[in-house]
């Protein structure tokens, strides 16, 4: 039990380790979870909302290892637990410095801009560190698939609160190798809030500068034909024009809610919601995530 | 780290596309030679969280460019600025496509108050800044 106690308080720093660096292992924009900007991490507001957390996290590694070291006798079950503390806490932490930090996010200007040279992905170089907790998983794992005929036949399952198994499960692929990856899901999940939402909130009026949204499809090809115009390599269900004139076309008999008609990755026309009047060419409006090249055209929602 | 490079800027609110936005703001410091052969362009994914904008925008904008030969996109090691040959001549559709924008351009500049003496300096010095 001694020994157990000891490798679970290393499991316990360990953890609480990974956890305070956590706020690093993220693009230097995004400081826990919020786009504050690069410069935010090491301004006093933001030195202090990384203590508030640190010390968060230390506290409950103190609370975990005085429980873990000085009170003798307890399961190995509840020691197991009392070893996760500081992933408790620093998930309680990741959240409250989410909302200190959270005032400070960059307003979301339409008019951005970037500096365009190449750089570092904004990871320090110690983030390798990090991986641990992951390849260790995958390291035990491939460790029992070659000793596959040493493992029992059945596997304690669960254990009763004083420690003796109370559930067995047979040997099976599922049994033995699901445990391994279900307790890294939780580092995973800090990691990917930590980590994450670098593009959120952004795509739905980013990839198309003036577009919110997609309109439904524009309709099919009229059957005439009609006047393409200098509109070219239409897609297949793009509306046809219905005549053209000195490099602008009315499109047949609806006016569509949209600034662009795209088709094969290229925009063939644009125009306004109240006349349906449509400048032909590359209109230079639209983005990628319209596309479906080859296929069809769409109608991006103008916002007025 | 490189610090200090040159920067662009994209405007969400304009009717141009984000991606042809970043496009045109890169071309335009290619042509000036404020970005060289040689140097190399923030990664995609980089580029999108600095600007606010998805992946795939950046993605489509480099893509555009590498078409246009300026830059060498290989998986892993981002975009390159290469040396670009000299653009032949363009055909009379693209020179007439270049006309229309060009005329779009000068008619709303010129519905939006601008005179055509102001327009044509304009004109000229960005010649002598891009030439």
């Amino acid at each position: 039990m001694k020994t157990l106690a000891w490798m679970l308080t290393g499991a316990a720093i360990l953890e609480a380790g990974m956890m305070m660096a956590l706020p690093y292992l993220s693009p230097r924009q995004m400081f826990f979870g919020v786009r504050a900007g690069a410069e935010f991490r090491g301004s006093p507001s933001g030195r202090k909302v990384l203590a508030q957390y640190w010390g968060h996290v230390f506290g409950w590694l103190v609370v975990a290892l005085a429980l873990l070291l000085g009170v003798g006798g307890l399961p190995a079950q509840v020691a197991g637990w009392l070893a996760m503390l500081p992933i408790v806490g620093a998930l309680i932490g990741f959240v409250q410095a989410y909302f200190r930090v959270r005032p400070h996010a960059l307003a979301s200007d339409e008019v951005r801009e970037a500096e365009l040279a190449a750089s570092d992905s904004g990871m320090p170089w110690w983030s390798w560190l990090a991986l641990p907790p992951f390849v260790g998983p995958v390291v035990a794992m491939l460790y029992m698939r070659a000793h596959w005929d040493e493992i029992p036949a059945r596997i304690a399952a669960h254990f009763a609160i004083n420690g003796e198994p109370d559930r067995w499960v047979e040997r099976t692929e599922r049994t033995v190798f699901a445990p391994p990856v279900v307790c890294r899901s939780d580092v995973a999940a800090v990691a990917a809030a930590g980590g994450g939402g670098a593009g959120r909130a952004h795509d739905g009026v980013c990839a198309c500068g003036a577009g919110v949204g997609i309109s439904p499809e524009l309709g099919p090809e009229r059957a005439d034909g009609g006047n393409t115009g200098r509109v070219p390599d239409v897609g297949r269900n793009l509306q046809q024009p219905e005549r053209s004139e000195a490099g602008r076309v009315r499109v047949h008999d609806q006016f569509w809610e949209c600034v662009e008609l795209r088709s094969a990755g290229r925009v063939h026309a644009r125009g306004d919601r109240a006349g349906g009047v449509y400048g032909v060419g590359d209109a230079g409006v639209g983005g990628p995530r319209h596309e479906r090249a080859g296929r069809s055209a769409r109608a991006t929602n103008a916002r007025v | 780290v490189v610090a200090g490079g040159p920067k662009i800027r994209i405007d969400l609110s304009s009717p141009v596309a984000a991606y042809r936005q970043i496009v045109d703001a890169i071309r335009v410091l290619l042509v000036d030679e404020a970005i060289r052969p040689g140097s190399d362009l923030p990664s995609v994914r980089q580029l999108a969280i600095e600007l606010g904008v998805h992946f795939n925008t950046v993605g489509e904008a480099y893509r555009q460019l590498a078409e246009e030969g300026w830059l060498d996109l290989r998986h892993g090691r981002g975009a390159r600025v290469i040396l670009r040959g000299a653009p032949a001549a363009a055909s009379p559709e693209r020179l007439d496509e270049f006309r229309v924008r060009m005329r779009n351009m000068v008619a709303e500049m010129r519905a939006g108050g601008i005179s055509a003496a102001k327009i044509a300096g304009e004109l000229r010095a960005l010649m002598e800044v891009l030439r």
